[in-house]
């Protein structure tokens, strides 16, 4: 592969001793530099230490070049400083990675049942859990399923390509993995490579650049299944385009399967070649549609059994009823409510989702002015603007001002000299005034408590 | 030093002010105590999927993720913070070669949404974490759906992680978080002083922050406590 150079973790160990020379330094770093500098440009640094070099490991070019500008000569300056009298370690600065360190032992201790991440020869690895078994399935996704099934039983045979098309978060990928696990259950030493489309154009660059599209090429055109995820990225790409034609091509002359997913229907991808989109037509193109209540609601209750969380039915037809854009919102909506009941240890009840959902499911604020305010209260009361600011003290005027000045304070984040200010140059003791009466108003007279309720609404919905 | 002088004969604050970490301890949660938890528990590695912060300006987003950096770092775990609105932020390159942390934060993503070359940046930065099983927390000033972006595919992946919008502070706990801050900066606040500010004032947290920094130096400087004559002086002032 043409990933960048990596360095065996057996080095890397060196550095996680505390005293390390790169602690110290960060200590004194950490004076001159801003609490941000440190997070985004210091802290990230890989170190290699060695008594004659210390190596900073960049992710990236442009992080090195940034830190090389900005920061090398402090970083020098400090490890000599540090080294006293002996001689200072020669700092390199490169991009690299100090090799992949253990991780999350826990989570992956805990989770021991469940199989390993399948191994695949190019693109990324397979998730273990995307199985036909944990794929939910509803009319919505009924025929696409049956015929990943299919490809997965007579793999070249059934339908080549077999093209999913549909929206995001609906559950094509997971079919597409669910393909890959069942070939590699049934034959462990099958080449088998799920690509996402964004992947293949950046490896085919990669190989251009460095002379090696040959071996790019012999990889692909090698597999006995590829597959390739939102091939919607291949738009307005037409060397990537090219060079995927071919390899689609051998491919299926070979008799190997290839599965492709896609947001639309193929002919309706703009910066598509025609002659890619006729071909994509030649095996079975079906679509994965939004699933419909009954299926949201038991991919509800499959996510929440995974986490051990015991979901009543009202609450999964809840958050079904109301999350109708794709599956992954859905389990999104579903990992806050687990979220806020295990932080909070609280059950999960229907009050408690609403309350854990409120924002998710309000429409998205309105930012709320002064002037808004203003201008919606006088409309409410059927006032003109200028009476609301105006000196005119009869009450059936200075109500309504005393509400938009405490419909001010609790939207805005005015200081009440400032609100004042907007309300005709008015003190800030009449704001304050001003909201302790509202205050008192809307606990003892459900009329002016309704007026204030509805106007917060219109003003926040 | 001329600053020093120009206060008219007070004690000169030293040169070095203290740099204050922004700790998750620090964050004072008022209505968004489960946003902090989630974030605490992700810093320590208690919670495995992304988070998204959304949140109007000076609601604490870039306090979390600073804090999130800070404790996970603490913890001996890699971490990053990018925040995408600096100037010097501005090729999609940086975003490249994360995959074998545990947490890179993600500050000011509305900044760099609608850019098709920093949107693509984004989903693979987002693949890779998830195949090498790393975390992302991701801040913005609107949640996934109304951020405009141009993959539908983005949008729906940053929304599968929980997304909490954050609440600005009421007076209540803002006049407290401000008592915090300058309480950790050795100075006290009375109650009646609080009170008497909190009329005053611009009620957001980043003016608070900038009065707690002036208030510090101020009251060092001219040697005196945070009584409401000498907050009066200082409000008169600017």
């Amino acid at each position: 592969m043409l990933a960048e150079p990596c360095i065996p973790p057996t080095f890397a160990l060196e550095y996680s001793v505390s005293d390390s020379l790169w602690q110290r330094c960060l200590d004194r770093l950490g004076r001159d530099l801003s609490e941000q500098e440190l997070n985004t440009w210091i802290r990230p640094l890989q170190v290699v230490e060695s008594r004659h070099r210390l190596r900073l490991l960049a992710p990236n070019r442009f992080v090195r070049d940034w830190v090389r500008d900005q920061f090398l000569t402090l970083i020098e300056d400090a490890v000599g400083e540090l080294s006293g009298d002996s001689q200072a370690p020669q700092v390199n600065l490169e991009v690299g990675s100090a090799g992949v360190r253990p991780r999350r032992q826990k989570a992956e201790e805990s989770s021991d049942q469940r199989p390993k991440a399948a191994e695949v020869v190019i693109g990324s690895r397979l998730v273990a859990d995307h199985t036909f078994e944990n794929f939910v399935e509803g009319k919505s996704n009924q025929l696409a399923r049956a015929a990943a099934r299919q490809v997965a039983e007579n793999p070249g045979q059934a339908y080549n390509p077999l093209f999913i098309y549909g929206g995001v978060g609906l559950g094509k990928t997971h079919l597409m993995h669910a393909v890959g696990n069942r070939l590699l259950e049934q034959n462990p030493r099958a080449r088998i490579a799920y690509v996402h489309s964004e992947r293949f154009v950046g490896d085919m660059v990669k190989a251009l650049q460095h002379n090696t599209i040959n071996d790019f090429k012999r990889l692909y055109r090698g597999l006995d299944a590829l597959m390739i995820d939102d091939i919607q990225f291949f738009a307005g790409k037409e060397r990537s385009q090219e060079e995927f034609f071919h390899t689609f091509n051998a491919l299926l002359e070979g008799q190997q399967q290839v599965i492709l997913n896609c947001d639309r229907y193929p002919k309706e991808v703009n910066g598509l070649e025609e002659r890619l989109k006729s071909r994509f037509g030649w095996g079975l193109t079906v679509a994965i549609e939004p699933p419909e209540l009954e299926t949201s609601v038991a991919i509800l209750f499959r996510k929440a059994a995974q986490d051990g969380v015991d979901l009543p039915d009202e609450v999964a037809f809840f958050i079904a009823q109301r999350i109708r854009s794709n599956v992954r919102e859905l389990e999104g909506a579903l990992r806050r409510v687990i979220a806020n009941s295990r932080f909070t240890g609280q059950p999960i009840t229907l009050d408690f989702t609403k309350e854990a959902l409120r924002d998710l499911l309000a429409l998205h604020e309105k930012l709320v002015t002064i002037d808004n305010i203003q201008k919606t209260v006088a409309n409410y009361y059927k006032m003109g603007i200028k009476d609301l600011l105006g000196k005119r003290r009869s009450r059936s005027i200075t109500r309504p001002r005393q509400v938009a000045m405490a419909l001010s304070k609790e939207l805005t984040n005015h200081s009440l000299p400032e609100i004042g200010e907007e309300f005709g140059g008015r003190d800030h003791t009449t704001v304050l005034h001003a909201c302790r009466k509202v205050k008192e108003l809307r606990e003892s007279d459900a009329r002016i408590n309704d007026d204030y309720q509805n106007l917060l609404r219109t003003l926040t919905s | 030093m001329v600053d020093g002088l120009a206060l008219g004969g007070g004690q000169l604050p030293l040169g070095i002010e203290l740099s204050l970490e922004t700790r998750l301890d620090d964050f004072l949660p008022g209505p968004n105590a489960e946003a902090l938890a989630t974030a605490n528990a992700l810093a320590e590695g208690r919670w495995q999927s992304n988070l998204y912060l959304a949140g109007a300006s000076a609601t604490g987003k870039t306090h979390l993720l600073q804090g999130v950096s800070h404790a996970a770092s603490a913890m001996g775990r890699q971490v990053a913070y990018l925040p995408l609105s600096r100037p010097e932020m501005r090729d999609p390159e940086l975003l490249a070669g994360w995959a074998g942390f545990d947490v890179v934060c993600l500050d000011d993503l509305q900044s760099v949404a609608g850019e098709m070359a920093w949107e693509r940046a984004l989903f693979r930065l987002y693949e890779d974490m998830r195949e090498a099983g790393g975390q992302l927390v991701f801040a913005a000033d609107e949640p996934p759906a109304s951020l405009d972006l141009c993959l539908p595919d983005l949008a729906s992946r940053l929304a599968a992680g929980p997304v909490y919008r954050l609440e600005p502070l009421d007076d209540d706990d803002l006049g407290e978080a401000l008592r915090l801050r300058l309480a950790r900066r050795g100075l006290s606040l009375p109650d009646d002083s609080a009170r008497w500010l909190m009329r005053r004032v611009r009620r957001d947290m980043h003016s608070l922050t900038r009065l707690a920094d002036r208030l510090d130096h101020l009251s060092l400087t001219a040697q005196r406590g945070l009584t409401i004559p000498f907050l009066r002086q200082v409000l008169d002032d600017t």
